[in-house]
């Protein structure tokens, strides 16, 4: 049986022959011994399709056949101890590659906040202090602050005492001006040599400024530890 | 696992009982495996044989009453040699069998004749096509007229039938013919 007169088999089975081509067709069929026998083969298609019985046996020992190979599928599967260790290696592959790239993702997350943060911290707090330094034009009034020395580092649990000398009479007072621009002290009165700052202050670079109403005399920072 | 007698089993094999089949296939299928793969054939070839066993036993015992001289796992056993037997004359295999249990010469040529084995194939690659093309095949057979095909199936109208039965007779047709055991028995 081949393919090539599958079109005029339906044709003659389904009925849609007209009666001159049904007659050349059944001429054909009894001249020509190959088109007989592929003729024959087509019917007999039609009558195995017809034995209902036997269809529903084998489409029930299809499934029979279908759920044995997947029950030995997953007997295999299950029973062959290098499957599992198989297994249990992606598991552990894929938890790994999952853990490391959360990982990373974080890292590179908190990266960009810090990064960030700096930037506008940094920014933000070095205008702030900046604005609140240039407030008062710095004049050079010979100012000599000998209290605190040359020292940067200050403790907390000592006095803060400032001891100076200038060449003026104007009345200074002495503020002092945490790293974000705050001023955190201001003595609001004049102040003379020596002053204690009797305040309890955070700690962290402070910057301590001498001004008048309309100058500062000296800027200094020190840090409180 | 329920137990079958030899006379449910045959009994069952009359009504197409699946438990007795799923019965069947699970206490001879192990023996039909090996017979078949120490005689030169494959696993694949074990379960087909053992189904067309299973499917001639039925349509005996529907025919006629099967009235056993020995154990049915004798009987079971010859009828799968016989097809096995034929199988390998008929691809022109060279064989020396290796039996392994005692067996009945079956005289019964009907039991996997090629008429048999033709069928088989055909309603064997009808099985495989999809659900829709088998439902318009059996519609067609059971004398349905196309236009109620149509219907039934939601198609536009006598016309699409015709097309897809046309198209679902073609790729079974393809299919029988490309299958290695049809063409040997179209030789």
């Amino acid at each position: 049986m081949n393919t090539t007169y599958i079109r005029q088999f339906e044709k003659y089975y389904n009925g849609e022959m007209t009666p001159e081509e049904k007659a050349s067709f059944e001429k054909f069929l009894s001249e020509d011994q190959a088109l007989s026998t592929a003729f024959k083969e087509y019917l007999s298609i039609y009558e195995a399709l017809s034995d209902r019985d036997t269809l529903d046996l084998r489409t029930k020992l299809k499934e029979i056949r279908e759920e044995n190979a997947r029950k030995k599928f997953n007997n295999d599967f299950f029973m062959h101890g290098y499957n599992w260790l198989w297994m249990a290696a992606l598991l552990t592959i894929i938890i790994s590659f999952t853990v490391i790239v959360s990982l990373l993702i974080t890292k590179a997350e908190m990266d960009t906040q810090v990064v960030t943060g700096l930037e506008n911290i940094e920014t933000e707090k070095y205008s702030a202090l900046n604005r609140e330094l240039i407030k008062f034009e710095q004049r050079n009034m010979n100012f000599v602050l000998t209290s605190p020395d040359d020292e940067l580092f200050i403790s907390r649990k000592d006095p803060l005492v400032f001891e100076w000398t200038v060449n003026s009479t104007n009345p200074l007072i002495l503020e002092l001006i945490d790293w974000e621009g705050k001023i955190i002290f201001s003595s609001k009165e004049p102040v003379t040599s020596p002053y204690t700052v009797k305040k309890k202050l955070p700690g962290g670079i402070t910057v301590y400024r001498f001004r008048t109403d309309k100058e500062s005399y000296c800027i200094g920072f020190l840090f409180l530890k | 696992m329920v137990h079958y007698t030899q006379y449910g089993i045959i009994e069952g094999m009359r009504r197409n009982d699946k438990d007795v089949l799923r019965y069947v296939y699970k206490q001879y299928l192990p023996m039909v495996r090996y017979f078949i793969i120490r005689n030169q054939g494959t696993e694949e070839d074990a379960e087909d044989i053992f189904q067309e066993a299973v499917i001639a036993i039925c349509q005996r015992v529907k025919r006629k009453n099967l009235s056993l001289d020995c154990a049915f796992k004798t009987y079971f056993y010859s009828v799968v040699r016989h097809m096995w037997l034929q199988y390998l004359e008929r691809n022109k295999i060279q064989y020396e069998f290796s039996d392994m249990d005692e067996f009945l010469l079956l005289e019964d040529k009907e039991l996997y004749d090629d008429f048999q084995a033709k069928k088989a194939i055909f309603q064997r690659k009808f099985l495989d096509l999809t659900e829709l093309c088998r439902k318009v095949l059996l519609m067609v057979v059971e004398g349905t007229s196309y236009e109620e095909i149509a219907l039934t199936l939601g198609y536009k109208g006598k016309q699409y039938a015709i097309k897809r039965k046309y198209e679902c007779m073609k790729s079974l047709i393809n299919r029988v013919i490309t299958d290695p055991e049809y063409k040997s028995l179209s030789q």
